[in-house]
């Protein structure tokens, strides 16, 4: 079945069973790899996309859902030219280490920032539920608070 | 008998894992390979110095790291070290994963990443093929000028004729480099000249690792490229006794239902097409028996008593001088003696790895060859064991590297990588890759084994301890070179259960072997992750015995050892150890020596009813040479969280032969919720270089328990602590 997906701004025309879900849709038929694959029933968090505004996990969204909305993933959210000020952050403070959750992280970041510029510790605590099993969390934090400061002091 | 390959394994593992890492320098390579990294130089784009150096003629550097990245940053500080003597301008030099070769082999002969010895193992080696290069590149430039190479200086990317300023960029000279014969014995530099080299500089592969482009085993896009799903047969030593895949055949995208030994394949045109086609297919019922979990800690329990099948363990010396275990009857009467007799029973649980990355391979099969693309820790052990499988010879066997998405041990096996080849046996000509489901990757894992330790001593009323006996029962690693000598127990279960650190008296570590069909093999910090606790949680319950705080206790126990003194020291003073704190606040400590690192933590948690939360972990730790210090504090950081989850929750319960657990929903770990504090505090001996990957895992559990028995008087001496009743914000 076609289905359109609207990925970082671009339009792409997918044929996949609707109930296929849109991490695979984003990695292969789309093609974007930094969206990833961790435990595919919405636990681990690494698939995290932002989904109108929202921070969805990707495994658990059947893509025919996502038709209509708009997807930014990590690929969309900046790059090497022109790096996110969270991506930037994440340099900073050298947060990754596999980085194999990291996408996934920000992308859970970026979500919670914007509707949250200036998030409490418990705030952090209680909407980063992602998963990093290389223990990167203390520098999560630091980055997120970077982030938000960032954030503020351009804004003013 | 061991083959000779296995031989060389066998002695790294001896120095780390057989005295706990006491007293040996599992560093410094004494003489090194003087001609590590230089093969045969291949045309290419770049002028090749060596294996491991490709320099542009537009200067543009790249060195290869011959480490698995998994997270420890081995594709920086590997790397780093060629650079520093190469005399590189390191902000620009790009660095690449290096293929599989004899070339990148350690001194040991092993091209794998494990054991916390990459730095250890390459620093020497990675020195001299980084002065060797800047050598070439000198004598070449002293050719172009027709001075005297003791006039060239090297630094940044610039060779400079010191008497008249003149400069030649690397790239200027790098074709005529590379055709100069490579020194035996370069001149290495002064460490005191080190300006790449205990330096912080952001980890190079942490800006693709941001933006999304880093390669992991699952990114890969080929030509012509199939997917493949497995569903393994549940119980553990199970073989596959027949299957119905009529569902499946009919399946959108299905192209081959593949039978192996232990398991069902599906290759599909997708991952997810293969996942949802295997997932129907049902797997009849194998013969064998039905491991219980909590039968099996019964059993060990029972097995201590086994006094006529014991295998003894050395408990210290060196490797060319050991200290063998005192026999059975001497520890006997010794400990009946006392005058104070000490006797606890502690188990750990099975662990499953759990990395984020789930297990994944790909393979391409041709009539004469095999190409192999993996996240995998143990490269060189690839080609034997595929060609071995699939029938070709070990030269037919290609083998590409990619990033790891978390290893940990577990992408040290070979056992899904094997399974690829054999699957895409099925689709010759097409690359197929294999993707396990997160259930397949927790119910099919080599678990870290469960062990029971029954700990016995003999005690004056000082303090000292006179007479020392740990036991251990369990099974030994199924995987891997079994590290045991002819009647000696496998180190990777009992090494580290006493630390040659304290002063003990008469010793005995033991073990009784029961077997078991459960897949076992190496888990973050392998023997330690078991006996870090079962080692300091007798140390602090010998001091709560006693009535003596665990602290003093400790450093009264210690034998003439500054290194250890001095971490315990600090981390005591940095926890605040001593100072008053609320009721319900404890606090605990606990000491790892090993791979020729020293760690002391104190752990400190509040107990509100069976509610503990961890506060504040606060850690002492001694590598001596850092390469990049500030990695070296996130991998501890790293490490510590890695021991807390297991501490906290980890418990992988296997019923009725199979494992019952299948993601992170029911077997949880460390995550924002219940992140504690983490403060890390190094010390650098000088003239020590020792491993940090696996040096925060040990001293959590231990630390922790001592912290909770410090807030409640209540004594937990069975992993996890919720499964004592205690509860974690999650």
């Amino acid at each position: 079945m076609s289905i359109s997906l609207n990925v970082n701004d671009e339009t792409y025309e997918v044929d996949l069973a609707p109930e296929t879900p849109l991490l695979w849709a984003i990695r292969d038929a789309v093609g974007l790899k930094g969206t990833k694959f961790g435990c595919g029933v919405g636990v681990c968090g690494t698939c995290t996309v932002d989904l109108d505004g929202i921070a969805v996990r990707s495994c658990s969204v059947p893509v025919g859902d996502a038709q209509g909305t708009q997807i930014t993933t990590i690929e969309g959210l900046g790059n090497e030219e022109a790096p996110h000020p969270i991506q930037q952050a994440w340099i900073d403070e050298q947060v990754p280490q596999c980085g194999y959750c990291q996408p996934g992280m920000m992308m859970a970041a970026f979500a919670m920032l914007k509707t949250n510029p200036e998030p409490s510790d418990e705030d952090i605590r209680a909407q980063m539920t992602n998963i990093c099993r290389c223990g990167t969390y203390g520098r999560i934090f630091k980055a997120v608070r970077r982030a938000a400061e960032q954030a503020s002091s351009t804004s003013d | 008998m061991p083959d000779r390959a296995d031989k060389s394994v066998l002695e790294m593992r001896r120095r780390s894992f057989l005295l706990g890492g006491g007293g040996l320098a599992l560093g410094l390579a004494a003489g090194g390979c003087t001609k590590l990294g230089f093969g045969a130089q291949e045309a290419g784009p770049g002028n090749k110095i060596g294996a491991f150096i490709e320099i542009g003629n537009d200067g543009h550097v790249t060195i290869v790291t011959p480490g698995a990245e998994m997270g420890q940053g081995v594709s920086s500080s590997l790397p780093k070290i060629v650079a520093e003597e190469l005399g590189a301008d390191w902000a620009k030099v790009e660095v690449r994963l290096s293929g599989v070769d004899p070339a990148f082999n350690n001194p040991k002969g092993r091209q794998r990443s494990a054991n916390s010895d990459a730095v250890t193992s390459y620093f020497e080696p990675l020195r001299k093929v980084g002065a060797s290069a800047r050598e070439m590149l000198v004598a070449a430039a002293a050719a172009r000028w027709q001075v005297d190479a003791a006039t060239i200086t090297a630094e940044n990317g610039v060779l400079t004729n010191s008497e008249n300023g003149q400069e030649l960029n690397f790239g200027d000279v790098a074709e005529d480099a590379a055709k100069l014969p490579i020194p035996d014995e370069p001149k290495l530099k002064d460490a005191k000249d080190f300006k790449l080299i205990g330096k912080d500089g952001p980890r190079k592969d942490i800006p693709a690792k941001v933006f999304g482009t880093t390669v992991f085993g699952m990114d890969l896009v080929l030509p012509d490229m199939l997917y493949a799903a497995v569903k393994h047969v549940p119980i553990a030593g199970g073989v596959l006794a027949g299957f119905d895949a009529e569902a499946a055949k009919g399946m959108p995208g299905v192209r081959e239902i593949v039978p192996l030994e232990n398991a069902i394949a599906v290759i599909a045109d997708s991952y997810w097409q293969a996942q949802q086609a295997v997932d129907t297919i049902e797997l009849k019922e194998s013969p064998g028996e039905r491991v219980d979990t909590d039968e099996l800690m019964k059993t060990f329990r029972a097995a201590l008593g086994d006094d006529d099948n014991t295998l003894p363990f050395p408990v210290g010396g060196t490797f060319d001088n050991l200290i063998m275990s005192a026999e059975q009857s001497e520890i006997d009467k010794l400990l009946a003696r006392g005058p104070i007799k000490f006797e606890q029973e502690y188990s750990v649980p099975y662990l499953a790895h759990a990395t984020m990355e789930p297990v994944c391979a790909t393979a391409l099969i041709e009539t004469d060859r095999c190409e192999i693309w993996a996240p995998t820790q143990a490269a060189d052990r690839i080609p034997p064991e595929v060609a071995a499988a699939i029938g070709l010879p070990e030269s037919a066997i290609t083998v590409h590297r990619t990033f790891i998405g978390g290893g940990f041990g577990r992408k040290n096996e070979r056992d899904f990588i094997i399974q690829a080849a054999l699957i895409a046996q099925a689709k010759p000509g097409k690359p197929v890759m294999l993707i396990w489901s997160r259930q397949q990757d927790t119910q099919h894992d080599y678990y870290r084994p469960a062990t029971v330790v029954r700990s016995r001593a003999a005690l004056k009323s000082d303090g000292t301890i006179l007479a020392i006996h740990g036991r251990a029962a369990g099974q030994t690693l199924t995987t891997g070179v079994a590290m045991r000598w002819e009647g000696f127990a496998d180190a990777t279960i009992v090494g580290g259960m006493l630390l040659p650190d304290y002063d003990m008296g008469t010793a005995r570590i033991d073990m009784v072997e029961v077997p078991v069909p459960i897949r076992t093999g190496y888990w973050r910090s392998v023997s330690l992750s078991n006996n870090g606790f079962f080692a300091e949680a007798v140390i602090n319950d010998i001091a709560a015995q006693l009535g003596r705080d665990p602290l003093e206790y400790r450093l009264a126990l210690l034998r003439d050892n500054p290194r250890a003194e001095a971490v315990i020291k600090l981390a005591a003073e940095k926890a605040g150890w001593g100072k008053p704190k609320p009721a319900n606040v404890g606090r605990g400590i606990a000491f790892t020596h090993a791979w020729n690192s020293h760690c002391a933590q104190v752990v400190e948690v509040t107990v509100t009813g069976k509610q503990v939360t961890v506060n504040r972990i606060v850690c002492a730790f001694d590598c001596g040479t850092q390469v990049e210090p500030d990695n070296v504090a996130a991998q501890i950081e790293g490490g510590i969280v890695f021991g807390l989850s297991a501490a906290l929750f980890g418990k992988i319960n296997f019923r009725d032969g199979a494992v019952v657990e299948e993601s992170f929903a029911d077997y949880p770990v460390v995550t924002m919720a219940n992140m504690p504090e983490i403060e890390v505090h190094t010390i650098q001996t000088e003239g020590e270089i020792g491993g940090v990957g696996e040096a925060g895992t040990p001293g959590v559990a231990p630390a922790l328990t001592a912290a909770i028995f410090d807030a409640t008087g209540d004594h937990i001496r069975n992993l996890p602590i919720t499964n004592a009743g205690y509860e974690v914000p999650q």
